[in-house]
């Protein structure tokens, strides 16, 4: 009675196993294997994008960005001042 | 979903936008439920409850910067002005490191730098390659499911992306603790090198080049994040390499040399060259001299240029149309360059990596017997500018020019050119299966935007699609990759031509995201979009 109940599918139980474990595989191999297949954008054929997604660090303005890289390069022009100035390594 | 729909766009753009209907209607969403009833075993318990690999960034996460994402679309203007302002930060900071002087430096990479934006000596030593290495390497790992990542999970993805970064600062950290423990920053000059610079000087190179890494990759993700144009990483070495171009061929700036002052430009050198000495002296010097850029260099990379645009023209137009309007027909071009300049950017940046280590390596463990098979560096003894490898394993994938056995200058051509053919042919295989734009994610793609291919069911697109692009990819890298061996190989381009084929593949991948923008935003009131009108 219970062997024959569940309708539809194959009829033995090892074929019934087989169909759902290749199903399973089929589902693991069909995973999305980046950012972009994951319909997020990012990486794409011709592309390298890498950085397409907010998380939860601090978050900063695109202009403070550029004002830190200016800064930088300020620091760093400091830095050659100092060593002339003081004439020695630090 | 604005930003994913200006992302996905397939085609003719407007076609992308126009079919798309609201994803994740009743149907859908009722059969995926029905699906996960049926198998609740489908979640997979081991994944849950292990610690990944993955999650170990999560303490890092809150101390990363992070550019937020812009709070309504960036129009056309300020994209642009966005793109420049970054390029023109980066190039700014290609200054002298502090406690380096420049001069007396050798460098050991030069036939590497063009293409990874860098410049030895300055805040750019490393350049991109942090970036570029730390990108490909979590995409691979991802991809080949070695480090599991659900990327349909938000908080993965997001951790994914906070590994890259990170990544890429701890790439910048261990090389520049390498090369300075080798030695690397040193002058080279007998006569300086005994005022030898204390540990708190050598702990600045490592400072500020960590530093320049975290705020190069801030930059590579503000124009990521859709406040620019393209993925950062091509602007910025698009960027770069034309800037290098134009300076080797036209550059009116001069140096100091053994021979006197010379001209950075190739043209200028030769007109000085007309002008000062005898003209069959001066011709030959134009076309020979090793210091700075010659004119044999600038042929060279004017012919790969020429080649790479030529190839980056064919392409395979598939027929393809709309499934809901009649007679919208149109076409999806697959490029022949499938990959465009990935699997040489690819194949460099492993180049680059090796040398580094390599040279870090061997400078450290100078006594070790191993230390010759990885390789021998030479300074140069016209400029000493230069260090040229001159033997062991990384010579032979090397381009350099540099040893007096004939055998090896016979072998290294060779298999320099193999390396470089199987490593992007390998790469470009597997490049489309790993970043999302197989056939069948193309499928997927067209199923969610009403597309269907003339001529074929809905079930045979994938299948399709996957009998050409796997062979546009691999070709494409082949062409590529024989391109530069055979502009590279002899070792007399110096880097210059791989930087300009990169560049311009770069710069036509760069030009599509800058069209279909124009295109989509339609750009008439913006001002620079006029400029894409005069036609």
């Amino acid at each position: 009675m219970s062997s024959s109940a569940v309708p539809g599918g194959a009829k033995t139980l090892a074929k019934r196993k087989a169909t759902q474990e290749n199903k399973l595989k089929q589902q693991l191999q069909s995973q999305p294997t980046s950012t972009r297949a994951a319909g997020a954008g990012g990486s794409s054929s011709t592309m390298l994008k890498i950085y397409t997604d907010e998380s939860q660090g601090f978050k900063i303005d695109p202009l403070v960005v550029l004002v830190l890289a200016v800064s930088f390069i300020f620091s760093v022009v400091l830095l050659h001042v100092l060593a002339k100035v003081t004439g020695k390594f630090f | 979903m604005h930003r994913l729909a200006s992302g996905h766009n397939t085609t003719g753009t407007t076609t992308g936008s126009t079919y798309r209907v609201p994803v994740g209607s009743s149907p859908a969403l009722g059969s995926r439920r029905c699906l996960q009833f049926c198998q609740p075993e489908l979640v997979e318990p081991t994944l849950c409850a292990s610690v990944r690999l993955l999650d170990l960034a999560k303490p890092f996460v809150s101390l990363l910067p992070e550019v937020e994402f812009p709070y309504q679309k960036i129009g056309f203007d300020e994209k642009i002005v966005y793109t420049v302002a970054s390029v023109a930060v980066y190039l700014l900071a290609s200054l002298p490191l502090s406690n380096v002087s420049q001069g007396r430096l050798a460098d050991p990479f030069t036939w590497l730098r063009t293409p990874f934006a860098s410049q030895a000596g300055t805040a750019l030593e490393f350049g991109l390659l942090p970036i570029v290495t730390a990108g490909f390497l979590w995409q691979i790992l991802a991809g080949l499911k070695i480090v599991k990542v659900s990327f349909e999970s938000r908080t993965d993805r997001e951790l994914f992306q906070s590994w890259q970064k990170l990544t890429a600062v701890l790439i910048a950290v261990v090389y520049s603790v390498l090369l300075t423990f080798a030695g690397y920053f040193d002058p080279v000059d007998q006569f300086t090198s005994q005022e030898s610079v204390p540990i708190w000087g050598r702990l600045t190179y490592i400072v500020q080049l960590s530093f320049m890494a975290l705020i190069t990759a801030l930059l590579v993700e503000l124009l990521d994040k859709g406040y620019g144009f393209g993925p950062g990483i091509l602007a910025l070495s698009t960027a770069w390499s034309a800037t290098q171009f134009a300076t080797s061929f036209v550059g009116i700036t001069t140096s100091v040399t053994s021979r006197g002052w010379e001209s950075h430009g190739a043209l200028v050198q030769l007109i000085r060259n007309i002008r000062n000495k005898s003209f069959g002296l001066a011709i030959y010097e134009a076309f020979t001299r090793e210091n700075l850029a010659n004119l044999t260099q600038i042929y060279i990379a004017l012919a790969a240029l020429g080649v790479a645009i030529y190839f980056g023209n064919c392409r395979v137009d598939i027929p393809i149309k709309s499934a809901k309007v009649r007679s919208m027909a149109s076409v999806y071009p697959i490029k022949l360059l499938y990959c465009g300049a990935l699997p040489l950017v690819f194949t460099y940046a492993v180049l680059y990596n090796l040398n580094i280590i390599g040279f870090a390596v061997t400078r450290i463990f100078n006594t070790a017997p191993f230390a010759k098979y990885i390789g021998q560096w030479k300074l140069d003894e016209f400029t000493s500018s230069t260090y040229n490898l001159t033997c062991g394993f990384l010579y032979f994938i090397s381009a350099s020019p540099k040893n007096i056995s004939p055998i090896h200058l016979l072998v290294r051509p060779i298999t320099f050119s193999l390396f470089t053919v199987i490593v992007s042919v390998l790469f470009a295989k597997s490049w489309s299966n790993i970043s999302g734009s197989s056939g069948r994610d193309l499928a997927k793609q067209f199923k969610e935007q009403d597309i269907s291919m003339i001529g074929h069911r809905d079930t045979a697109v994938g299948k399709e699609l996957g009998k050409i692009i796997p062979v546009a990819a691999t070709t494409g890298a082949l062409i590529v990759a024989g391109v530069t061996s055979v502009a590279e190989g002899f070792g007399l381009s110096n880097g210059l031509a791989v930087g300009v084929l990169i560049g311009v593949l770069s710069a036509l991948t760069l030009l599509e995201s800058v069209m279909t923008e124009f295109q989509q935003s339609g750009g008439m009131g913006s001002q620079f979009g006029q400029l894409f009108q005069q036609r």
